[in-house]
């Protein structure tokens, strides 16, 4: 009879580039219970929302997270344009789509490194960090900040990207596509990589539905699920189709967040070629009426899902995040089980875990 | 399909590196980069909008003192008070501002001030609105007026 060992995982941990903490109670190698704790760093984000003005609150919904900055920020303007009844323009409207779509890029080529990380590939760790770096180029590009876009705003965004900027951009992505690819087909056919991601933390079609995992976790495990298909901001205009894959292991996972690489780059195409002229922002003035708002995103995690209440004046009641990160650790917590110790921490990059958004 | 690496990491041994060789190479800003927060002190009017409008409270103004002051270590260079200004005095710059070492916060706030009272009474400015530097001066007059205080309650206690 093996003696069950209780082993505390995290919060730190070199893999781990967040705090993440679970213990992990192991029979010999293999795990057989894991129990998370989540916390270690909570700020109180949420509740600063009594505290700032809501045109100002953007800034702090924009820093709930250092990756998914943008949709955080552009969340909160949508629940507060949707209490307000704010028709926002067109053109703010592609924007949006626009750099949503390039932080996808960068978070997924971020996570494609951290994973090569996680099982020991340093150098194709480096490869895809570097090719990430060259869409932060573009970010700071247009929006004046590398991690934190600020572009944002109730009604409407706060920059402009003219049409020669937006034109010699698309030239640029198009080199870039094919920089990225040579460097997703490693992960895609490289042995070591296949070894280490296949047939690892293999989550059913069905736990996937009933544990309510989001994002690529459920479009990997065969789900044609993805909030941007609603149509919010520009994505109505766009054509693209869900990319799923049926294994529902890490390998399955990779490829998903691979195709969506590739996918953001035609949406991106798209809105450069369909971008109406006009306006960006409207005037925004008085405060909120009394009632609330539910607001459904997709970040690169998965959806995401905001909620805002106010009760009449400058100073909204309430704001809350569920982040995907928090739907996928029932998931996570699944897949752990019968894992051996040496799987756990790629078990841990698949889920793409945002502790920042998930603790506030 | 084994070594799908070594191709690209060969041609990469080739490639000059991928990153700045810093300080021989300087960081060339982008027209757009938020840098910091600069002033045209002159055209100023000290109507508090920035200063009320700041996310993180960096921007200090007092009116009656003409005193416009920011706190660079505070400032998230988020461009509200650009926004906002209604004389367009505020401007962002897209150098970043100088480092500070740890210890000497006090050197990151900047501070704007009329020509007379920025060479005669300073440190009374300082006091009006309440800055470090001015309470930490004020410290060692407070001092003996505590002292006579001591010795009366010793002989309570």
């Amino acid at each position: 009879m093996l003696k069950e060992t209780t082993i505390p995982f995290g919060p730190q941990h070199p893999v781990l580039p967040e705090p993440i903490h679970v213990d992990l109670v192991v029979e010999d190698e293999k795990v057989v219970d894991a129990t998370p704790a989540i916390g270690y760093i909570h700020r109180g984000l949420e509740l600063l929302v009594e505290k700032k003005e809501y045109q100002e609150f953007v800034y702090v919904a924009e820093r709930i997270c250092g990756i998914c900055s943008f949709i955080h920020g552009m969340g909160y303007c949508q629940g507060v344009e949707e209490l307000m009844s704010l028709e926002v323009p067109e053109r703010a409207l592609y924007l949006r789509t626009f750099w949503s779509e390039l932080s996808r890029i960068h978070s997924h080529l971020l996570w494609l490194g951290l994973a090569a990380d996680a099982f020991g590939f340093e150098n194709l760790f480096m490869q895809s960090w570097r090719v990430r770096e060259l869409i932060l180029d573009i970010v700071e590009e247009t929006t004046g900040g590398r991690v934190i876009f600020g572009s944002s705003k109730i009604g409407g965004v706060r920059r402009d990207v003219d049409a020669d900027t937006l034109a010699r951009i698309g030239g640029v992505l198009t080199g870039l596509r094919r920089e990225i690819k040579k460097v997703t087909d490693v992960f895609l056919s490289d042995a070591t990589v296949n070894t280490r991601l296949r047939g690892v933390g293999v989550l059913s079609k069905e736990d996937a539905y009933l544990l309510g995992a989001v994002g690529p976790m459920l479009r990997a495990s065969g789900h044609e699920i993805d909030t941007r298909k609603i149509g919010y901001a520009a994505y109505k205009n766009v054509d693209f189709e869900v990319i799923t894959a049926g294994e529902g292991d890490s390998y399955a996972r990779c490829k998903v967040r691979i195709g969506e690489i590739a996918q953001s780059f035609d949406i991106i195409r798209q809105v450069i070629d369909k971008i109406p002229g006009g306006p960006v922002e409207i005037k925004v003035t008085g405060s909120p009426p009394v009632g609330d708002a539910l607001v459904r995103l997709e970040q690169p995690r998965g959806e995401v899902v905001y909620y805002v209440k106010s009760n009449g004046t400058k100073f909204l009641d309430r704001f809350r995040v569920r982040t995907p990160t928090f739907a996928n650790v029932p998931s996570m917590v699944k897949i752990m089980k019968g894992a051996s110790v040496a799987d756990i921490p790629t078990i841990i990059l698949t889920i793409d875990p945002c502790i920042s958004c998930n603790e506030r | 399909m084994l070594f799908r690496m070594l191709g690209p990491t060969m041609k990469n041994l080739m490639l000059k590196p991928a990153t700045r060789r810093y300080p021989f190479d300087p960081y060339v800003p982008v027209a757009r980069t938020r840098g910091k927060i600069v002033i045209d002190y002159e055209k100023c009017n000290f109507c508090l909008l920035c200063d009320r409008r700041c996310p993180t409270h960096a921007i200090l103004v007092d009116r009656p003192g003409k005193v416009w002051q920011i706190d660079r270590l505070r400032c998230i260079q988020c461009g509200r008070c650009v926004e906002v200004c209604p004389k367009s005095c505020l401007a962002m710059d897209t150098h970043y501002p100088a480092p500070v070492v740890a210890g000497h916060a006090q050197a990151a706030v900047e501070r704007h001030e009329p020509a007379a009272a920025a060479s005669g009474t300073a440190p009374a400015a300082g006091a009006a609105t309440g800055s470090a530097p001015a309470s930490g001066a004020a410290a060692p007059p407070a001092t003996p007026a505590a002292g006579p205080g001591e010795p009366k309650e010793t002989p309570g206690a």
